[in-house]
């Protein structure tokens, strides 16, 4: 793996919330490190607060006031983001790097169409105008195939329903050919059908474009459509990372496999029970030593409730980090 | 946006007609007209020969119909002690109670939303804390102690400015400020709080991811949105400037429709208080109508809803 290959590395990144009083630490991301290549897709996976969200918006420095990046570095295109200045970040972001949001009706301002709120990035980077704005404006739409664009552009995000803002959302997020893409629980928000059509254009739009791609989600149906890659995230840290078939075949961290575990597969019919992880996700503010998955893993041995495991590599690209894989 | 605004303008023709009747009903519940008009001593056909010349022996639908058609026509008949029209002593003292209005509305406005939009951005700095402390200051000083403390300050003792009256800009400077006191405070705080909720949109998160400059997000996206909640209480902020000035008027002696509606109370002269209330009530209804448009100008989903 050449360096040259490698768009986005991120290494030991630490995102901590500051509470009001200044006391309570959340260590939202505590030590997260990866590299993406370029064109490649690769999803990070976790239950809320697990600090997938977090890592993302990190990347793209749009945390809230009360988040900080506390230490490590993200590499983009070799080049620390963590160094540069306020109007920097500006220039890279909705230019060379964007991002998804998770709910595409609140993603767009109500007051304003959606013709020109996908014109401002390309005036703002492109500086695009005129016929040439319009020409891409249109194109744009046409490459998320959204039907008669030019009435469409006329109109008011509430006047849409929540796929064709999804797909508005992605156009605007693609509008300047960035080289990565973040998108952030793409299609929760939508519904299956329109799911699954979102999924499709997704694919479809990172080809055409040769994006590389980041999708956080919490399901794994949407990982293995479109990734590559997956990490699993458990308490802010990446837990098991490998290529998307060994983990599902091969999970080795005790947390994927109960993630894996708790997707239906059809034998709960009529059981009327869906298999769940038992206990809580520990808090991010007072985390114990030792790993902390320990108090919800089921075959949890003593050294796990002292010592935070490290990571262990399992195959080529498959590694995990918990102290039964070790042993095995 | 036709059909909004129809749907409005139906709606202010039932409040104005709402008025008219509790400004009838309740010019008859106070007391009889005559044993006001006429000498104490009056036998009981001269009250009945008054009454029939007012129309009161009539019955209430009748004279509220009556009533209706006179006020259409601008006659809510003479002003007891003027012996002029009443209309036209309200309409000759309305500029200079608009004058005051408008100005502390101008005043509210601009100082509220430039202070509510620097302290949400600026959270818990020194001007977040001094736009709290004034806010709830403002708020709770009653106006005409305000007025009184202004002129002891400003007129009596520095001299800058005139103690009453209206003969020029200077004039307007203390009664303004008074009057505007209390709307600047309460423009603030929903400024504030609208622009905080604004801010922390996800809407803002996705103009940020695309690179936008962040005064350009502030100025043109999320004032505008901020301005909905604005929007929304500047037809109340104008009904209690007009009623204000009532109090600014009588401590700055303003020549306005306020001192005239307390002189009229207390001599009991009922045409001006009628036409005083049904002219300033139908002003307010028209001033929120506008305001209702002007929501639908800023809210396509007001526009299209």
């Amino acid at each position: 793996m050449g360096n040259g290959d490698i768009l986005l590395q991120v290494k030991d990144l630490k995102t901590y919330i500051h509470g009001r009083d200044g006391l309570r630490v959340t260590k939202a991301v505590d030590g997260v490190s990866f590299a993406l290549r370029r064109g490649e897709t690769l999803g990070i996976i976790g239950e809320s607060g697990s600090g997938k969200t977090m890592t993302a918006l990190s990347i793209m420095r749009i945390l809230p006031s009360a988040a900080r990046v506390v230490g490590g570095e993200i590499l983009f295109n070799g080049e620390n983001l963590l160094t540069k200045s306020a109007a920097e970040m500006r220039r890279l972001r909705g230019e060379k790097m964007s991002m998804i949001l998770q709910d595409p009706m609140v993603s767009l301002d109500p007051l304003f169409t959606v013709g020109s709120q996908l014109a401002e990035p390309l005036r703002t980077h492109l500086r695009l105008g005129g016929a040439a704005l319009a020409h891409r404006m249109t194109e744009l739409m046409s490459a998320v195939s959204i039907p008669s664009p030019q009435q469409r552009l006329k109109q008011y995000p509430h006047q849409m329903s929540g796929g064709m803002l999804q797909r508005i959302v992605g156009a605007i997020a693609i509008s300047c050919d960035p080289q990565l893409l973040i998108a952030d629980e793409p299609t929760t928000a939508l519904d299956p059908t329109v799911q699954a059509q979102f999924l499709d254009l997704l694919e479809t739009l990172r080809d055409s474009k040769h994006l590389s791609v980041i999708v956080v989600t919490h399901d794994f149906g949407v990982a293995a459509r479109l990734c590559d890659r997956v990490m699993v995230m458990y308490a802010g840290r990446i837990v098991e990372m490998g290529p998307i078939r060994e983990i599902f075949e091969h999970p080795r961290h005790p947390y994927t496999k109960a993630l894996l575990a708790s997707i239906p597969d059809g034998t709960e019919f009529g059981t009327g029970r869906l298999k769940s992880i038992e206990g809580q996700p520990p808090d991010l503010a007072a985390l114990p030593p030792g790993c902390p998955f320990a108090p919800r893993c089921p075959s949890v041995v003593p050294r796990c409730q002292r010592d935070y495991p490290p990571e262990f590599r399992v195959a080529t690209e498959h590694a995990a980090n918990c102290w039964q894989v070790s042993a095995s | 946006m036709t059909r909004y605004f129809l749907s409005r303008l139906r709606l202010a023709v039932i409040t104005i007609l709402g008025v008219s009747l509790i400004v009838f009903v309740t010019s008859r519940m106070s007391g009889d007209v005559t044993l006001l008009l006429l000498p104490q001593d009056a036998s009981q056909a001269e009250i009945a020969a008054m009454q029939h010349q007012l129309g009161l022996d009539a019955p209430y639908y009748v004279q509220y119909y009556k009533f209706l058609v006179n006020v259409a026509h601008g006659d809510f008949g003479e002003s007891l002690r003027y012996r002029e029209p009443a209309l036209g002593l309200i309409m000759s003292r309305l500029p200079a109670t608009l004058e005051l209005a408008f100005s502390a509305f101008i005043l509210s406005t601009v100082v509220g939303l430039l202070l509510g939009i620097l302290s949400a951005r600026m959270r818990s700095s020194w001007l977040d804390y001094f736009s709290r402390i004034f806010s709830i200051t403002a708020q709770s000083m009653p106006s005409f102690w305000v007025g009184i403390m202004l002129i002891l300050v400003f007129a009596v003792e520095l001299h800058w400015l005139p103690t009453s009256g209206a003969q020029g800009v200077q004039y307007l400077v203390l009664p303004v400020v008074t009057l505007a006191l209390v709307p600047i405070a309460s423009t603030l705080r929903i400024t504030r709080s609208a622009m905080l909720e604004t801010l922390d949109a996800d809407y803002v998160k996705f103009l940020r991811v695309k690179g936008l400059h962040e005064q350009f997000i502030v100025w043109k996206h999320a004032l505008r949105n901020a301005l909905v909640p604005v929007i929304a209480i500047s037809g109340l902020t104008l009904g209690f400037l007009i009623g204000g000035t009532v109090i600014v008027e009588s401590v700055f002696a303003w020549p306005g429709l306020g001192n005239l509606m307390v002189e009229s109370i207390f001599t009991r002269d009922y045409p001006v208080i009628q036409a005083g209330v049904s002219v300033t009530s139908i002003f307010l209804i028209l001033l929120n109508l506008a305001v209702d448009l002007l929501f639908g100008v800023i809210d396509p989903r007001v526009r299209f809803g």
